[in-house]
Protein backbone atom coordinates (compact mmCIF):
# COMPACT_ATOMS: atom_id res chain seq x y z
CA UNK A 1 0.00 0.00 0.00
CA UNK A 2 1.32 3.40 -0.94
CA UNK A 3 2.22 5.53 2.05
CA UNK A 4 3.86 8.77 3.10
CA UNK A 5 5.89 7.41 5.99
CA UNK A 6 9.28 8.23 4.46
CA UNK A 7 8.15 11.75 3.60
CA UNK A 8 6.86 12.39 7.10
CA UNK A 9 9.93 10.83 8.70
CA UNK A 10 12.27 13.02 6.70
CA UNK A 11 10.18 16.07 7.55
CA UNK A 12 10.62 15.20 11.20
CA UNK A 13 14.38 14.89 10.64
CA UNK A 14 14.52 11.31 11.86
CA UNK A 15 16.57 8.44 10.53
CA UNK A 16 14.92 5.04 10.01
CA UNK A 17 16.68 3.91 13.18
CA UNK A 18 15.25 6.79 15.18
CA UNK A 19 11.70 6.17 13.95
CA UNK A 20 12.11 2.45 14.63
CA UNK A 21 13.26 3.21 18.17
CA UNK A 22 10.28 5.50 18.80
CA UNK A 23 7.85 2.88 17.52
CA UNK A 24 9.53 -0.10 19.15
CA UNK A 25 10.15 -2.00 15.91
CA UNK A 26 13.22 -2.85 13.85
CA UNK A 27 14.75 -0.61 11.20
CA UNK A 28 14.00 -3.33 8.69
CA UNK A 29 10.31 -2.94 9.44
CA UNK A 30 10.46 0.80 8.78
CA UNK A 31 12.44 0.17 5.60
CA UNK A 32 9.93 -2.45 4.41
CA UNK A 33 6.97 -0.13 5.10
CA UNK A 34 8.60 2.82 3.34
CA UNK A 35 9.40 0.74 0.27
CA UNK A 36 5.85 -0.67 0.11
CA UNK A 37 7.08 -4.19 0.81
CA UNK A 38 5.08 -4.53 3.98
CA UNK A 39 1.78 -3.12 5.21
CA UNK A 40 2.04 -2.58 8.96
CA UNK A 41 -0.44 -4.02 11.39
CA UNK A 42 -3.31 -1.78 12.48
CA UNK A 43 -1.72 -1.06 15.90
CA UNK A 44 1.57 -0.02 14.26
CA UNK A 45 -0.23 2.10 11.66
CA UNK A 46 -2.16 3.84 14.43
CA UNK A 47 1.05 4.44 16.37
CA UNK A 48 2.68 5.92 13.28
CA UNK A 49 -0.28 8.19 12.69
CA UNK A 50 -0.20 9.30 16.32
CA UNK A 51 3.53 9.94 16.16
CA UNK A 52 3.27 12.05 13.01
CA UNK A 53 0.09 13.78 14.20
CA UNK A 54 -1.89 12.69 11.13
CA UNK A 55 -4.96 10.54 10.47
CA UNK A 56 -4.12 7.04 9.27
CA UNK A 57 -5.81 7.61 5.90
CA UNK A 58 -3.47 10.50 5.19
CA UNK A 59 -0.42 8.42 6.01
CA UNK A 60 -1.52 5.26 4.18
CA UNK A 61 -3.21 5.85 0.86
CA UNK A 62 -5.89 3.52 -0.43
CA UNK A 63 -7.67 4.23 -3.71
CA UNK A 64 -10.56 1.91 -2.90
CA UNK A 65 -14.02 3.51 -2.75
CA UNK A 66 -17.26 1.79 -1.72
CA UNK A 67 -19.53 0.97 -4.65
CA UNK A 68 -23.11 2.23 -4.85
CA UNK B 1 19.35 11.99 15.11
CA UNK B 2 19.24 13.38 11.58
CA UNK B 3 18.21 11.64 8.40
CA UNK B 4 21.02 9.86 6.59
CA UNK B 5 22.15 11.15 3.19
CA UNK B 6 22.49 8.93 0.15
CA UNK B 7 25.53 10.68 -1.34
CA UNK B 8 28.20 8.10 -2.00
CA UNK B 9 26.05 5.34 -0.52
CA UNK B 10 25.59 3.36 -3.74
CA UNK B 11 29.30 2.55 -4.40
CA UNK B 12 29.70 1.61 -0.72
CA UNK B 13 26.65 -0.68 -0.94
CA UNK B 14 28.05 -2.27 -4.10
CA UNK B 15 31.45 -2.84 -2.45
CA UNK B 16 29.73 -4.39 0.56
CA UNK B 17 27.59 -6.64 -1.66
CA UNK B 18 30.65 -7.84 -3.61
CA UNK B 19 32.50 -8.52 -0.35
CA UNK B 20 29.51 -10.44 1.05
CA UNK B 21 29.16 -12.54 -2.11
CA UNK B 22 32.87 -13.32 -2.29
CA UNK B 23 33.13 -14.07 1.40
CA UNK B 24 30.07 -16.32 1.30
CA UNK B 25 31.32 -18.13 -1.79
CA UNK B 26 34.76 -18.75 -0.26
CA UNK B 27 33.32 -19.94 3.07
CA UNK B 28 30.82 -22.18 1.27
CA UNK B 29 33.41 -23.64 -1.07
CA UNK B 30 35.94 -24.31 1.71
CA UNK B 31 33.26 -25.75 4.02
CA UNK B 32 31.65 -27.98 1.39
CA UNK B 33 35.03 -29.05 0.01
CA UNK B 34 36.26 -29.96 3.49
CA UNK B 35 33.10 -31.86 4.37
CA UNK B 36 33.12 -33.80 1.11
CA UNK B 37 36.79 -34.65 1.61
CA UNK B 38 36.02 -36.03 5.08
CA UNK B 39 33.04 -37.99 3.79
CA UNK B 40 35.09 -39.28 0.87
CA UNK B 41 37.33 -41.05 3.37
CA UNK B 42 34.35 -43.23 4.29
CA UNK B 43 33.63 -45.74 1.60
CA UNK B 44 30.28 -45.50 -0.08
CA UNK B 45 28.86 -42.58 1.87
CA UNK B 46 29.13 -40.10 -0.96
CA UNK B 47 26.93 -42.35 -3.07
CA UNK B 48 23.99 -41.68 -0.77
CA UNK B 49 22.02 -38.66 -2.07
CA UNK B 50 20.29 -38.10 1.26
CA UNK B 51 23.60 -37.87 3.08
CA UNK B 52 24.97 -35.43 0.50
CA UNK B 53 21.85 -33.28 0.78
CA UNK B 54 22.12 -33.34 4.57
CA UNK B 55 25.79 -32.36 4.42
CA UNK B 56 25.09 -29.46 2.06
CA UNK B 57 22.07 -28.24 4.00
CA UNK B 58 23.77 -28.65 7.37
CA UNK B 59 26.79 -26.71 6.18
CA UNK B 60 24.68 -23.80 4.96
CA UNK B 61 22.97 -23.68 8.36
CA UNK B 62 26.27 -24.03 10.23
CA UNK B 63 28.18 -21.41 8.23
CA UNK B 64 25.28 -18.96 8.33
CA UNK B 65 24.87 -19.39 12.07
CA UNK B 66 28.58 -19.03 12.77
CA UNK B 67 28.90 -15.97 10.51
CA UNK B 68 25.99 -14.26 12.23
CA UNK B 69 27.41 -15.10 15.66
CA UNK B 70 30.81 -13.75 14.61
CA UNK B 71 29.11 -10.64 13.27
CA UNK B 72 27.35 -10.02 16.57
CA UNK B 73 30.46 -10.64 18.66
CA UNK B 74 32.62 -8.52 16.33
CA UNK B 75 30.36 -5.68 15.11
CA UNK B 76 33.11 -4.31 12.85
CA UNK B 77 33.09 -7.62 11.01
CA UNK B 78 29.31 -7.86 11.21
CA UNK B 79 28.80 -4.53 9.48
CA UNK B 80 30.70 -5.90 6.48
CA UNK B 81 29.12 -9.34 6.37
CA UNK B 82 25.54 -8.89 7.61
CA UNK B 83 22.81 -6.94 5.85
CA UNK B 84 22.71 -4.10 8.37
CA UNK B 85 23.26 -0.36 8.08
CA UNK B 86 25.72 0.01 10.92
CA UNK B 87 27.03 -1.47 14.16
CA UNK B 88 24.18 0.12 16.11
CA UNK B 89 21.67 -2.00 14.20
CA UNK B 90 23.57 -5.12 15.20
CA UNK B 91 23.30 -4.01 18.82
CA UNK B 92 19.56 -3.30 18.41
CA UNK B 93 18.99 -6.76 16.93
CA UNK B 94 21.51 -8.53 19.14
CA UNK B 95 19.10 -10.94 20.88
CA UNK B 96 17.23 -11.86 17.71
CA UNK B 97 20.49 -12.40 15.82
CA UNK B 98 22.03 -14.56 18.54
CA UNK B 99 18.87 -16.67 18.93
CA UNK B 100 18.59 -17.14 15.17
CA UNK B 101 22.27 -18.01 14.85
CA UNK B 102 22.08 -20.54 17.71
CA UNK B 103 18.99 -22.11 16.13
CA UNK B 104 20.87 -22.48 12.84
CA UNK B 105 23.85 -24.11 14.58
CA UNK B 106 21.48 -26.51 16.40
CA UNK B 107 19.89 -27.51 13.09
CA UNK B 108 23.38 -28.12 11.71
CA UNK B 109 24.25 -30.27 14.75
CA UNK B 110 21.02 -32.24 14.34
CA UNK B 111 21.72 -32.91 10.67
CA UNK B 112 25.39 -33.57 11.40
CA UNK B 113 24.50 -36.20 14.00
CA UNK B 114 22.34 -37.99 11.45
CA UNK B 115 24.98 -37.73 8.72
CA UNK B 116 27.66 -39.18 10.99
CA UNK B 117 25.43 -42.06 12.10
CA UNK B 118 26.11 -45.60 10.96
CA UNK B 119 24.45 -46.35 7.63
CA UNK B 120 23.76 -49.93 6.71
CA UNK B 121 26.95 -51.87 7.24
CA UNK B 122 29.18 -48.80 7.34
CA UNK B 123 30.37 -47.81 10.77
CA UNK B 124 31.07 -44.13 10.78
CA UNK B 125 32.35 -41.57 13.25
CA UNK B 126 29.53 -41.95 15.77
CA UNK B 127 27.73 -45.01 17.07
CA UNK B 128 23.97 -45.24 16.65
CA UNK B 129 23.48 -44.32 20.31
CA UNK B 130 25.81 -41.33 20.14
CA UNK B 131 24.06 -40.07 17.01
CA UNK B 132 20.67 -40.46 18.64
CA UNK B 133 21.87 -38.62 21.75
CA UNK B 134 23.37 -35.71 19.80
CA UNK B 135 20.41 -35.45 17.41
CA UNK B 136 17.94 -35.68 20.29
CA UNK B 137 19.75 -33.10 22.42
CA UNK B 138 19.98 -30.72 19.45
CA UNK B 139 16.29 -31.14 18.66
CA UNK B 140 15.23 -30.59 22.28
CA UNK B 141 17.48 -27.52 22.57
CA UNK B 142 16.06 -26.18 19.30
CA UNK B 143 12.48 -26.60 20.52
CA UNK B 144 13.27 -24.96 23.89
CA UNK B 145 15.08 -22.07 22.20
CA UNK B 146 12.24 -21.56 19.74
CA UNK B 147 9.58 -21.59 22.44
CA UNK B 148 11.56 -19.43 24.87
CA UNK B 149 12.28 -16.71 22.31
CA UNK B 150 9.20 -17.06 20.08
CA UNK B 151 8.20 -13.47 20.81
CA UNK B 152 11.63 -12.04 20.02
CA UNK B 153 11.53 -9.82 16.98
CA UNK B 154 8.87 -7.47 15.77
CA UNK B 155 5.81 -7.90 13.56
CA UNK B 156 7.78 -7.97 10.29
CA UNK B 157 9.85 -10.88 11.54
CA UNK B 158 6.71 -12.75 12.60
CA UNK B 159 5.12 -12.05 9.23
CA UNK B 160 8.19 -13.41 7.44
CA UNK B 161 8.05 -16.50 9.66
CA UNK B 162 4.40 -17.07 8.67
CA UNK B 163 5.19 -16.50 4.98
CA UNK B 164 8.14 -18.90 5.17
CA UNK B 165 5.98 -21.61 6.75
CA UNK B 166 3.38 -21.09 4.06
CA UNK B 167 6.00 -21.37 1.30
CA UNK B 168 7.47 -24.46 2.95
CA UNK B 169 4.12 -26.24 3.08
CA UNK B 170 3.38 -25.33 -0.54
CA UNK B 171 6.75 -26.63 -1.72
CA UNK B 172 6.39 -29.75 0.41
CA UNK B 173 3.05 -30.59 -1.20
CA UNK B 174 4.53 -30.04 -4.63
CA UNK B 175 7.86 -31.84 -4.21
CA UNK B 176 7.01 -34.50 -1.68
CA UNK B 177 3.56 -35.08 -3.16
CA UNK B 178 5.03 -35.30 -6.64
CA UNK B 179 7.83 -37.61 -5.51
CA UNK B 180 5.40 -39.78 -3.55
CA UNK B 181 3.06 -40.03 -6.52
CA UNK B 182 5.94 -40.92 -8.84
CA UNK B 183 7.14 -43.55 -6.34
CA UNK B 184 3.64 -45.00 -6.01
CA UNK B 185 3.46 -45.34 -9.78
CA UNK B 186 6.88 -46.94 -9.93
CA UNK B 187 8.59 -44.09 -11.77
CA UNK B 188 10.92 -43.24 -8.86
CA UNK B 189 12.27 -44.79 -5.70
CA UNK B 190 10.74 -43.76 -2.38
CA UNK B 191 12.69 -41.03 -0.57
CA UNK B 192 14.95 -42.24 2.21
CA UNK B 193 14.55 -40.79 5.75
CA UNK B 194 17.63 -38.56 5.60
CA UNK B 195 16.51 -37.06 2.29
CA UNK B 196 13.15 -36.26 3.85
CA UNK B 197 14.66 -34.62 6.93
CA UNK B 198 17.38 -32.70 5.10
CA UNK B 199 14.93 -31.75 2.35
CA UNK B 200 12.54 -30.30 4.92
CA UNK B 201 15.24 -28.07 6.40
CA UNK B 202 16.52 -27.13 2.94
CA UNK B 203 13.03 -26.16 1.80
CA UNK B 204 12.45 -24.10 4.94
CA UNK B 205 15.74 -22.26 4.37
CA UNK B 206 14.75 -21.57 0.78
CA UNK B 207 11.32 -20.43 1.95
CA UNK B 208 12.87 -17.99 4.45
CA UNK B 209 14.99 -16.47 1.67
CA UNK B 210 11.93 -16.15 -0.57
CA UNK B 211 9.83 -14.58 2.18
CA UNK B 212 12.61 -12.21 3.23
CA UNK B 213 13.24 -11.26 -0.39
CA UNK B 214 9.56 -10.48 -0.92
CA UNK B 215 9.78 -7.99 1.96
CA UNK B 216 12.88 -6.34 0.50
CA UNK B 217 15.16 -7.67 3.23
CA UNK B 218 17.76 -9.09 0.85
CA UNK B 219 18.28 -5.71 -0.81
CA UNK B 220 21.76 -4.35 0.04
CA UNK B 221 21.62 -1.75 2.79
Amino acid sequence: MENRVKERREQAGWSQGELARRLGVSRQTINAVETDKYDPSLPLALRMAKLFGQPVDQLFLDAWEPQE
Amino acid sequence: MMVETNAGAQPAKLRKLIFQLLFGAICGAVGMGGALWVLDQQQGLLQEPGRLLAVGTGLVYLLTGLLVLAGVLMPGFGVRTLNVEDADEIQEQRTALIVGACAFVLVALFLGALVLAPAGGNLFVLTRGQSALLAGASAVALVILTLRYRHTGDELKREIGRDACSWTVGMLFLLLGGWGAAAQLGYAGAPDPLTLIAGLFALYLLAVFIAAGQRGMLKPR
